[in-house]
């Protein structure tokens, strides 16, 4: 089933604080689960290691993933996301710090749904969350999640 | 008449002459029987009067011893006068009677001359006394005395038969001399009548003939002298006009043989005038013939020594030569005529040209072009030496053999190598100390590629060996030899040449050392790249990251605390996110400049016009209170990879929008225009422009003309202009001076 959950795959404290200010300063409500690094990510969603036994009928509305993570990387993950038939229709949104046109084409091309440039101005960092939440949480009608 | 004029001639005398000789015939007849008839009237009158004085001693006779003779010598004068008549039968009878008393007389006498002695003493008497004895004189005297009286009477007739005889011979004569004097006259008529009209037709075929007329026969059609004269004339001219025909013949073919001749002639007299001269010897001397005559002397003025300037010495000169009765040899001169600056060279010969007895006639030159055969020659000689030099320059050695392979000749080159050189056959080839580059095994003899070359008569090229040189330094050579033919594939020897490859393979070593290094060198800047590229990467994604906390933070503490916060701390916060958001947008132009210098080129047709009008209308939209004017020159069209070229315009065009700030009337152009001469693109603007002193400072990263607190900026967007215009080889300029506004041109090829 759909929740209105959101998983923030970010390992940067302060940019999982600001984040969460922008998108509270955007007044979404939704439930915001932290992953620190890419291996809980997926295990989060596979409801294995720190997350077994959960509930995974239960999938994000949204995956905002930045891409330079710990371990298993943000560019691996969506990878992962998109190489397994339960998670192969979430939105993920590449949420990071690159504007390098390899990372650029690197998510496109492993079936990111978006890809947003943090700026360093806070400013346009609220505006640009507002944007996305605005569309992605309000606009877009998600696919059926499939049972398993 | 078919007798010739000769014929006629003593046809016509023979007659006359028979005429006379008949004539003298009768005449002399004539006139002899008369004197014969004048001699024997005379003779026979004589005779009467010894006959008579005989009697008359016959009567006076006494004795008969005187009587005897006497009888005995009328006897005698009988006989005479019996002769003397025989031509006159009228005397006959007188004489034989008269001859017949003297027989008597005679026979009386004879009688007494038979009687004894005494007997004829008285027998003397006797008979003188007796009468029949003096009767018998007296008969005898009277028979004589009878026949002188009958002489004048025949006298009186032998003169009225001379007068006839005279007469009659007088005639004869004169109407012969008249006969033949007629007929001389007719003759001489006949044959000089005959004679003038052939002579005159004669004449005038002769005078045609001399006249040079010889073709027509000559009307003279007789047989005799005159005809065959006309005959042989007519064949004389006939020949004479085969001859002269053949003689043309000949003299024209001469003269084309001389027109032609590439050869020139010119022939001279003994005066050195000229005979005859060709075209060719015209145009190869390059002078003039006036009737076919050279100047006199021409050689002096026309003849140069070889070398081209030295006159050709006067007592050497071929035609003068020829005349002096020298024969000149093929000799070379050199002339220049005015139609040919650069000059020819001929070669020339000269003969004396002699009469039968010897005596000089003249002289003959013959000259031949010999320019081509000279300049063929000097070409040759200079190939030769050109071959010559080559070789002794060659750096590399040759070595020439002959057909059986003896080494006949090398180049300096060579010796250099070996340290030396033997002249040796390909048996000895052993002395040449090798081995084989690969093998390192010993050289033999036969199998320097020389030897297989003589053996085999095949080629081998560049055949790596190790050599000791004569002097014992080790050396590697390339060992190449190929058979050497002429034109018709005969072998004509060998060339071995060998290459001092020792220092090319030092390099060679030496250069697989510097590939190996450069291949390294590679490595490691490959791998510098790579690092340069994770730190870049790593500073998009690290180096923003705090800052975005300071930023993020001193916001939401301005934000949230503003209460909790004097003036003076909301201050300096402000300045904590202005500090932050200027080193993010550091970060942000330091990556772009990076990425300029690492990313691809892909080079396409860009509408540079457009690209600037969409430029321009993004930054009249991001500032809409500023009035500027921008004039985009349309049809602007570059070669050029188009996202770097909109970073370029993106900051030229920025910095105009920036730099125009504080104009009340602010203008940005673009267009082309020439610039230093050469057509360049450009961008204008009225701005507050620059010191030309601090240009060679614009395009340097982090180098700033303007205090920030003026124009903002990082100092890197001209670095990134000119590294784009860089990669794309073209070249950028700047023009501008204070408060005058900024030009700044750039090409792309």
């Amino acid at each position: 089933m759909n929740s209105k959950l959101i998983l923030l795959v970010e390992d940067n404290p302060d940019d999982i604080v600001l984040t969460q200010r922008a998108l509270k300063k955007q007044n979404i409500a939704n439930e915001v689960v932290v992953a620190r690094d890419g291996v809980e990510a997926l295990e989060f969603l596979s409801g294995t290691g720190a997350f077994a036994g959960r509930d995974t009928t239960i999938m994000p509305l949204l995956v905002l993933l930045d891409l330079k993570l710990p371990k298993t990387s943000g560019l691996e993950v969506l990878r992962a996301i998109r190489g397994h038939s339960r998670t192969r229709l979430l939105p993920v949104v590449v949420l990071t710090t690159s504007d390098e046109e390899k990372d650029l084409i690197d998510c496109y091309s492993s079936g990111c749904n978006s890809y947003i440039h943090k700026p360093v101005d806070f400013t346009r960092f609220v505006e640009a969350v507002r944007a996305l939440g605005h569309y992605w949480l309000v606009l877009n009608a998600p696919a059926p999640i499939r049972g398993g | 008449m078919n007798l010739s004029i000769g014929g006629r001639i003593s046809a016509g005398l023979g007659v006359a002459l028979l005429i006379l000789l008949v004539i003298g015939t009768v005449s002399y007849q004539s006139m002899a029987e008369l004197v014969e008839s004048a001699w024997r009237l005379t003779a026979t009158h004589e005779a009467l009067d010894r006959l008579s004085e005989l009697c008359s001693q016959l009567e006076r006779a006494t004795d008969i011893e005187a009587y005897y003779p006497i009888i005995q010598k009328l006897d005698r004068q009988l006989g005479e006068l019996r002769s003397l008549a025989a031509q006159d039968p009228a005397r006959q009878p007188e004489i034989e009677a008269l001859a017949r008393l003297v027989a008597s007389e005679a026979a009386a006498v004879q009688e007494w001359a038979r009687q004894p002695k005494a007997e004829k003493a008285a027998g003397t008497i006797r008979m003188l006394s007796s009468r029949g004895q003096r009767e018998l004189t007296e008969e005898i005297r009277e028979a004589i005395s009878g026949a002188k009286r009958r002489q004048p009477e025949r006298a009186q007739r032998w003169r009225a038969d001379a007068v006839g005889r005279v007469r009659h011979t007088v005639l004869v004569i004169a109407s012969g001399i008249s006969l033949s004097f007629l007929l001389m006259v007719v003759l001489g008529l006949f044959v000089i009548r005959g004679i003038s009209k052939s002579v005159g037709k004669l004449v005038a075929a002769t005078e045609q003939i001399a006249g040079g007329r010889l073709e027509g026969s000559i009307p003279v059609t007789t047989k005799d002298e005159l005809g065959r004269l006309a005959a042989s004339l007519g064949g004389m001219a006939q020949r004479l006009e085969q001859a002269q025909g053949a003689l043309q013949d000949q003299v024209q073919t001469l003269q084309s043989i001389l027109d032609n001749l590439r050869n020139g002639v010119v022939v001279a007299d003994a005066n050195g005038e000229t005979l005859l001269v060709n075209p060719a010897a015209l145009q190869l001397l390059g002078v003039t013939a006036t009737d076919g005559r050279l100047e006199k002397g021409w050689e002096r003025n026309t003849l140069y020594w070889p070398d081209g300037t030295t006159p050709y010495p006067a007592d050497r000169l071929p035609l003068a030569a020829a005349l002096r009765g020298e024969a000149v040899d093929w000799t070379e001169v050199f002339v220049r005529p005015p139609d040919l600056p650069q000059g020819r060279w001929l070669s020339v010969a000269a003969r004396p040209l002699t009469n039968a007895d010897g005596s000089l006639r003249g002289g003959v030159v013959v000259l031949n072009d010999v320019t081509a055969h000279r300049r063929a020659e000097a070409a040759l000689r200079d190939s030769e030496r050109l071959l010559k030099a080559i070789l002794e320059t060659l750096p590399v050695g040759v070595w020439v053999a002959d057909p059986e392979g003896n080494i006949t000749m090398a180049n300096p080159a060579s010796h250099e190598i070996w340290g030396g050189l033997k002249h040796i056959g390909t048996d000895q080839y052993e002395a040449y100390r090798a081995w084989w580059e690969k093998t390192h095994e010993r050289m033999q003899a036969q199998r320097w590629p020389l030897a297989r070359a003589v053996a085999t008569g095949e080629g081998a090229l560049a055949e790596p060996v190790e050599i000791e040189a004569f002097d014992g330094t080790r050396k590697t050579v390339a060992q190449s030899a190929v058979p050497l033919r002429d034109p018709n594939r005969h072998l004509i020897g060998f060339v071995a040449v060998s290459q001092d490859i020792s220092q090319a393979q030092q390099r060679e070593k030496q250069i697989r050392e510097l590939v190996e290094e450069l291949r390294q060198r590679a490595l490691d800047l490959e791998a510098v790249n790579k690092e340069l590229e994770a730190f870049s990467w790593s500073v998009s994604h690290d180096l923003r990251a705090p800052l975005r906390s300071i930023e993020g933070f001193s916001r939401a503490l301005l934000e949230d605390h503003a209460a909790q916060l004097r003036d003076e701390a909301q201050d300096d916060l402000r300045r904590v996110v202005a500090g932050a958001l200027r080193m993010g947008q550091l970060i942000d132009d330091l990556l772009r400049l990076s990425r300029v210098t690492r990313s691809e080129i892909h080079p396409v047709t860009v509408d540079l016009s457009a690209l600037a009008q969409s430029i321009a209308a993004e930054l009249s939209k991001s500032q809409p209170e500023r009035e500027v004017e921008f004039v985009i020159a349309p049809g602007l069209v570059v070669n050029a990879d188009a996202q770097l070229l909109r970073i370029v315009m993106e900051n030229l065009l920025g910095n105009a929008w920036k730099f125009t700030s504080k104009q009340a009337t602010a203008k940005i152009e673009v267009g082309r225009a020439l610039w230093q001469g050469q057509a360049m693109f450009f961008v204008r603007d009225n701005g507050a422009g620059f010191d030309m002193a601090y240009r060679d400072q614009l395009f340097r990263a982090f180098q700033r003309l303007h205090p920030t607190t003026e124009f903002e900026g990082t100092g890197i967007g001209l670095a990134t202009v000119q590294r784009v215009i860089h990669r794309h080889g073209g070249r950028v300029a700047a023009d501008g001076a204070v408060g005058q506004g900024a030009t700044f041109y750039f090409t792309l090829p």
